[in-house]
């Protein structure tokens, strides 16, 4: 087991020495620079200071290695669209935002799709699955940002329930709509997973000889279909941690919430490069990180997984 | 597994069928599209009646261009079903080869390969998608281009994994025992039935190409105008939203069917072939 975590950490971190390599390289391919002048031209020397300043003269692998090195110790340096703050304290600021909104949004998504898929798989083809089967149709159908303007255009607009936009943590008012919004997608899918990993379970033989006994039904439910049925709703449940990352992209320019979701592009756009890269390395190894955590996780609610030669 | 038997396992799914139906449906109407819509996607034919609301003589309305709406959206079939299927080859294309390969050969070559999935694997589609087309442009051609870069990683490892078993098969054992290359062993006897697995990745990457290419659009980073891409009109129709919200609606309805329609078909498809599974309904 140890071993086979050291390897899983090792190669892990060769694939995201290669990703940093892959997208610092990008990002210097795409043409342009941070501080081409469009609005204000600046004098030669001005610009040549400024690039001397940020260390964009020296050589890419100079470059690359000089921020690999600083990432090392947590510091990412400056971001070039606001450079008054640390990278780290940009982070700081509007991390919290995101994952506030965004872990609220998984947790109604978590337990409403696990309540509801094991309702619907407990009565197949009655009202409640199908409700079921449309809830999760629609959530991986209609795009995340179309139900959200949807959601503006009835709530705010027609019935001025709640502000159009804007965030707020005094005012849970403007709460509301984005955490619908962030968990309407993992809500669709944990539901549809528990349902079929539910539907299997209750197959199994070992359900008909816990009735046999006389086990009463919610005991067999929770007790034996329901810890099995988790299994495989694990390996999709953690990456929608990271998932949420992405959309939030998407919904933080719907709601106009000032969270990291915008810079993942507008450091693109703005060639931003200390901040892409950081906003990179960050939803990589988080993400590295999810799929190891799961794989680990894995092994030990199922004993079934043996891992290779480890075990006998 | 012949096609025969998958069909008739499929058949018997009534999402799957109706998924069908309806893809059917939008196939016919992308390729008949000149004959059931009343202008070309980008004639401003109706200029004085911009943001009509949906009538007998404009079904969808017009925009805010002075375009009829409804042969937008119809046009806008072809541009997604063609992306859709466009880099769902391309994924094949990437994908199986290497899928097969570390397969057969494992060690080194697996070791490879599975590093280079896992390097697109962890970051989002989205933000790679992004990223490279601000390196290359937008544009319908690099938009399929860059999302099959972003989308073969689990036709790989669905081709890998069924490499992984079935080299193992009698006939495979057999083929190497008469002395055949291992080149010819795997692309004559070992893809040729794989061909199940390879066929639900390609469904399976269908809608999730498509709604990429939404997004982009809707980010205003896919294709170009005035080329109709559903994204690009669902965010068009944001600046009227408060008083013409139909120029949203539209699109939306038309992607959602389409995604919808090509997920249940890909699941049937996963469902009909994997005999576990079959007979639920």
């Amino acid at each position: 087991m140890v071993v086979y975590i050291i390897k899983r950490i090792l190669s892990s971190l060769v694939s995201l020495i290669i990703v940093t390599i892959i997208i610092f390289s990008v990002m210097h391919s795409i043409p342009g620079g941070p501080f081409d002048e469009e609005k204000m031209p600046l004098s030669p020397a001005a610009k040549e200071k400024i690039l001397e300043m940020y260390g964009l003269n020296d050589p890419l692998y100079v470059q690359y290695f000089k921020f690999m090195w600083n990432a090392l110790h947590f510091n990412f340096g400056k971001s070039y669209q606001s450079p008054g703050e640390e990278i780290i304290d940009l982070v700081k600021r509007t991390l919290p935002i995101s994952a506030f909104m965004g872990g609220l949004g998984l947790a109604w998504a978590i337990t409403a799709g696990l309540l509801l898929g094991i309702v619907s798989a407990r009565k197949p083809n009655t009202f409640l699955d199908y409700l079921c089967t449309a809830f999760s149709s629609y959530s991986i159908s209609v795009p995340v940002y179309v139900s959200s303007i949807f959601m503006i255009f009835i709530f705010s607009l027609k019935f001025h329930w709640f502000p159009s936009g804007g965030f707020s943590f005094g005012e849970p008012r403007t709460w509301i709509m984005p955490i619908i919004a962030y968990g309407l997608f993992p809500f669709g899918i944990i539901a549809r997973y528990t349902r079929s990993s539910m539907l299997e379970v209750l197959n199994e033989p070992y359900i008909l000889t816990a009735k046999a006994k006389g086990l009463p039904d919610w005991y067999i439910l929770i007790r034996h279909a329901f810890k099995n049925a988790l299994i495989p709703v694990i390996t999709i449940l953690l990456p929608m941690f990271t998932g949420v990352m992405t959309g939030s992209i998407l919904i933080e320019k719907v709601f106009r919430i000032p969270g990291l979701g915008g810079y993942f592009v507008t450091s693109i756009y703005k060639r931003d490069y200390p901040l892409e890269m950081t906003l990179m390395l960050f939803i990589s190894v988080s993400l590295s990180l999810t799929y190891l955590v799961t794989d680990i996780v894995y092994t030990i609610v199922d004993p079934r997984v043996r891992l290779g030669k480890g075990k006998k | 597994m012949n096609i025969a038997e998958i069909w008739f396992y499929l058949r018997k799914n009534k999402l799957a069928v109706t998924g069908l139906v309806i893809i059917l449906v939008l196939i016919i109407g992308a390729v008949f599209a000149p004959l059931i819509t009343p202008t070309g996607y980008a004639e401003q034919k109706y200029l004085e009646k911009i943001n009509d609301f949906p009538s007998v003589h404009h079904w969808f309305g017009v925009d805010a261009l002075g375009r009829d709406y409804y042969s937008r959206v119809i046009y806008g079939i072809r541009i997604s079903l063609l992306v859709g299927f466009s880099t769902a080859l391309l994924a094949l294309v990437i994908g199986v080869p290497l899928g097969a390969l570390a397969g057969y050969l494992g060690g080194i070559v697996d070791w490879v390969v599975m590093r280079l999935v896992e390097t697109f694997s962890v970051i989002p589609p989205l933000l790679i998608a992004i990223l490279f087309v601000t390196l290359f442009g937008s544009g319908l051609e690099n938009i399929i281009f860059i999302l099959a870069m972003v989308s073969w990683m689990d036709v790989c490892r669905l081709v890998r994994g069924e490499i992984l078993t079935l080299k193992e098969r009698e006939y495979a054992v057999a083929a190497k025992a008469i002395g055949a290359r291992p080149y010819r062993i795997l692309f004559r006897h070992l893809l040729p039935n794989a061909v199940a697995p390879i066929i639900v990745g390609m469904v399976l990457c269908l809608p999730n190409a498509i709604m990429l290419e939404a997004t982009l659009s809707f980010l205003g980073v896919g294709v170009n105008p005035p080329t109709p891409s559903w994204g690009q009109m669902i965010s068009e129709g944001l600046y009227y939203i408060q008083f013409y919200w139909y120029l949203t609606l539209f699109p939306a309805i038309f992607l959602a069917l389409t995604v919808l329609s090509l997920s249940f078909i890909g699941d049937g498809l996963r469902d009909a072939m994997d005999p576990r599974l079959r007979g639920r309904g």
